[in-house]
């Protein structure tokens, strides 16, 4: 069983991880996750500080990602697999993972692994968006999830992503994986990519 | 969601404690173009290998058992399965062919044997790269795809 952290509360709470992001999911982020996090984009705009640094600042680069058309457009492709994690009556994170893309660490070039497209937690979660969050543990439940479909996969655990500058340090630092730089085709954006050995060291049971 | 590769409760509780500040958010950055879909740069042998390894799969026969029919070795059909690189010998494409009993002609073109130039083949090859799984046994959405591709491959001939 999943638990997220419940921060107020300071104990953990049973979750629920959905095996696809369901209406009511797509739901719940345009009447409950969208309104705050385009308050705060339009606040930045009144201000004149639109910019990147400031977006990421405040954790809302994803108010413009448009979840409900990916979704719908992506619904019954098999390349694209996706999870919603549900908690204390609403949808708490999401999660697009592709399973078409191939690895471009020279070590693992064009094996096949989990490509990480698009990861949110719901905005009363953010720390730096709100003065009292709500769940800790979302974002790390929903990246290890694609891990473990790497495994299943057969990909061995290998995941590859385009980290947003305020998530860099995780994924370099305590996740270990290997950046390959800045990548111009995804507004430059750090791509990094984890191993079988990385996954195997963060997750240890994986390594029989 | 059941997996045996999934850690234990203590593994969870103790990275959430590690990671309880940290940003996760993965995806575009606020001012950044749309990415190219990830499709475009699938060549047609991608295709090629999903058709053999949904073909086996749906035919429940290990990657051994499929080679000890095709009298083939296993490696070469791995490699098919697994590598869009790695360039089948004509023998195995048509003993491939055969066995699938699809045109010979047209499943050289998939495995990169025979130029295509066909816009709408390839069209439908790629969209039958998109689909991509590896569960042990196939979806009905898997098998829906794979059988609308091999229809598809017939009417070629």
């Amino acid at each position: 069983m999943l638990e997220l952290f419940n921060r107020r509360a300071r104990t953990m709470e049973p979750a629920e991880l959905v095996g696809r992001i369901e209406p009511e999911d797509v739901i719940s982020l345009e009447q409950r996750w969208l309104p705050p996090m385009r308050a705060k984009i339009e606040e930045l705009r009144k201000a004149g500080t639109l910019t990147r640094e400031e977006v990421t600042r405040w954790n809302v680069a994803d108010a413009h990602w448009e979840w409900p058309a990916k979704v719908r457009d992506r619904v019954g492709q098999l390349q694209w697999a996706s999870h919603a994690l549900r908690c204390g009556g609403d949808t708490q994170g999401l999660i697009f993972m592709n399973l078409v893309y191939k690895c471009r660490l020279p070590q693992q070039l064009k094996q096949h692994m989990v490509y990480v497209d698009l990861v949110s937690t719901a905005p009363w979660n953010r720390p730096r968006l709100v003065p009292n969050p709500m769940y800790g543990g979302v974002g790390m439940i929903l990246v290890t999830e694609a891990i473990i479909r790497s495994l299943d996969e057969g990909f061995e655990g290998r995941i590859g992503l385009h980290s947003l500058p305020g998530a860099e340090s995780l994924y370099r630092e305590k996740f270990k994986m290997d950046c390959l730089g800045p990548d111009p085709a995804c507004g430059n954006l750090l791509y990094f990519e984890m191993t079988p050995q990385q996954a195997a060291a963060l997750l240890p049971s994986t390594a029989s | 969601m059941n997996s045996k590769h999934r850690p234990d409760r203590q593994w969870y509780a103790r990275m959430i404690q590690e990671t309880l500040d940290d940003d996760f958010i993965v995806g575009p950055a606020f001012d950044a173009k749309p990415k190219d879909a990830a499709t475009a740069e699938q060549p047609l042998t991608v295709a090629f290998g999903l058709l053999v390894r949904f073909s086996r799969r749906a035919k429940r026969l290990s990657v051994e058992e499929l080679a000890e029919k095709l009298s083939v070795e296993a490696d070469e059909l791995q490699h098919v399965e697994r590598d869009p690189e790695f360039r089948a010998r004509p023998r195995t494409i048509s003993k491939v062919a055969n066995f699938l009993d699809l045109p010979v002609g047209e499943v050289m073109k998939l495995a990169g044997a025979a130029v295509s130039n066909d816009a709408s083949f390839n069209a439908n090859a790629l969209k039958f790269a998109a689909h991509s799984d590896d569960m042990a046994a196939l979806s009905s959405a898997e098998q829906e795809a794979l059988k609308s591709f091999v229809r598809y491959l017939r009417n070629q001939e």
